[in-house]
């Protein structure tokens, strides 16, 4: 895993699900309450297998996890509340703030937000964006922007551990 | 007893009504006859988007769910005063779509002093196999519910008893149709699309991913299969410098993946009926109706001796007929209180009631 801090964010290139996975609990450790993320990237990126990776580590149920393309919000127990949102079939903005999604911000949990592109603005001003963008079938390369502090501890949990 | 039922999961606005048989003198199966069953599709509206698109899906109910319950009645020649009791489905399903229909089933049994029955969509989905089975016993049976937004397997014990053995966890087999036909182009939605595409195509084309297929879980991934699709489709189109696949290319590929997705339905299935040591399987949800799928899974079933019931199109896909699980409940005083909520998303199965 190739981790590289960008001015205004986290680069991190991951081969394959098991790198995807680890970054996943990586993240899940620095997540708290009413912290709200945006997935980005196409078809196939990631976005739900990274979603799963930081649910499973914040103690969901890894059976109850799914893709929330159908139902649009997932509400998940762990040791905090997971809501899994997706925006992928929502036609405009106005039709994803109709869900009442921001009711979920502030509702003590995390809240993660599939295809949160397509509604850039209806996502607090302070949510974590996380984009993932495929470089072959198993490599990705995923930029995170989130604030400083977070950024700086994900890429100390992601450094190499040196050998004893 | 005169049941209405009302189904407002998704994308279908249904009604219908049904005959229950008088308890306790019903007969060993106690199969409710139906009366009429009405659903008007949105079909139409969803296609500009590609996909289903909820809010307009819970206007769409607004509009549809006093004509068609108008029509379920006219069409059984009854009227709400014949109605004994209401039955709705509550989840799971799109928040903004379910209120709809539970809003109407409340002030239907309210202003008529009716029971109100809440039902599971999921367990109607598999009932709808008795219903069009009335005179064969159908439980306890393994059930396998596959549709856009579930893929799921059960272990039943009766109609309103069936026990998640497992599910998707990540697509739905439905879902992994839409978006693998968004991908190759096609329309929405994709299950007969990707189906009419792949009648011209090489199944063995493309060895695509089969997850789990050997691995011990009851579960379901079609995530790797789609990104696998894509791949194929790249690399292909790259190697012949165009954007878009050729017409070959695009029904080997939707044959391929569609092979893929119908040998892990058909594997795992057995494996539940391995498992269970149950002899009978029950499948509803709209991929039920793919040719190749109901062509290998009844293949695999006649040589393992497996009763299989597979309803009628139109008790496949989502409708309110199979609502009529309800008269069960009723039957056995299950019935809803006014201030019953919808529970949209998945339903863990320790909450199932």
């Amino acid at each position: 895993m190739n981790v590289q801090p960008l001015e205004d964010a986290l680069q991190v290139e991951v081969a394959g699900e098991a790198e995807t996975e680890a970054l996943g609990r990586a993240i899940a450790t620095l997540l708290a309450p009413d912290v709200v993320v945006g997935l980005v990237g196409p078809l196939g990126a990631g976005k739900t297998r990274l979603s799963r990776a930081i649910a499973e580590a914040l103690g969901v149920d890894p059976t109850a996890i799914a893709s929330p393309t159908f139902v649009l919000i997932h509400e998940y127990e762990g040791v905090i509340p997971v809501y899994h949102f997706d925006v992928y079939r929502l036609p405009s903005p106005a039709a994803f703030e109709d869900l009442g999604a921001a009711d979920y911000w502030a509702a003590g949990g995390v809240c993660l937000v599939e295809w949160a592109d397509r509604v850039p603005d209806s996502l607090p001003p302070d949510a974590w964006w996380i984009t993932m963008a495929p470089v072959d079938e198993s490599r990705r390369t995923i930029r995170i922007a989130a604030p400083a502090d977070v950024r700086n501890r994900l890429a100390e949990a992601l450094a190499p551990k040196e050998a004893p | 007893m005169i049941l209405l039922a009302i189904e407002t999961t998704c994308d279908e606005t249904g009604a219908a009504v049904l005959e229950g048989p008088t308890f306790p003198d019903a007969g060993p199966l106690a199969v409710p006859r139906i009366l009429s069953s009405v659903v008007s599709s949105q079909i139409g509206l969803h296609q500009r988007f590609g996909g289903v698109v909820p809010e307009i899906a819970s206007r769409a109910h607004v509009r549809q769910v006093v004509p068609m319950i108008d029509e379920a009645l006219k069409q059984a020649g009854l009227g709400l005063k014949d109605v004994g009791a209401i039955a709705v489905a509550t989840r799971p399903g799109l928040v903004g779509a379910l209120v709809v229909g539970l809003t109407a089933a409340k002030a239907l049994a309210l202003a008529l002093d009716v029971p109100l029955v809440a039902v599971d969509h999921l367990e109607g989905h598999l009932y709808a196999c008795q219903l069009a089975h009335p005179d064969r016993q159908v439980y306890p049976c393994v059930g396998l519910v596959v549709s856009g937004g579930h893929s799921s397997l059960y272990a039943c014990n009766g109609p309103v008893d069936c026990e998640l053995l497992g599910g998707t966890i990540d697509d739905a087999a439905g879902e992994a149709f839409d978006k693998v036909a968004s991908l190759l182009g096609l329309g929405y939605p994709g299950g007969p699309e990707i189906e009419r595409a792949a009648k011209a195509g090489n199944p063995k084309a493309f060895a695509f991913p089969r997850s789990f297929l050997r691995d011990p879980r009851l579960a379901f991934s079609f995530s790797g299969l789609k990104t696998a699709v894509l791949y194929a489709l790249r690399g292909q189109n790259e190697e012949r410098g165009a954007v878009e696949p050729s017409p070959e290319l695009t029904a080997d590929l939707a044959a391929s993946f569609q092979e893929a997705v119908v040998d892990v339905l058909v594997a795992k299935t057995l494996q539940a009926l391995d498992r269970t040591g149950l002899a009978r399987l029950g499948v509803g949800g709209g991929v039920a109706a793919n040719g190749r799928f109901r062509e290998k899974l009844g293949a695999a079933m006649a040589k393992k001796g497996i009763e299989t019931f597979i309803p009628p199109l139109a008790l496949c896909t989502d409708n309110a007929a199979m609502a009529g699980v309800a008269l069960l409940k009723l039957a056995a005083g299950q019935t809803a209180d006014l201030d019953v909520d919808v529970t949209a998303g998945l339903v863990r199965p320790a909450q199932r009631a």
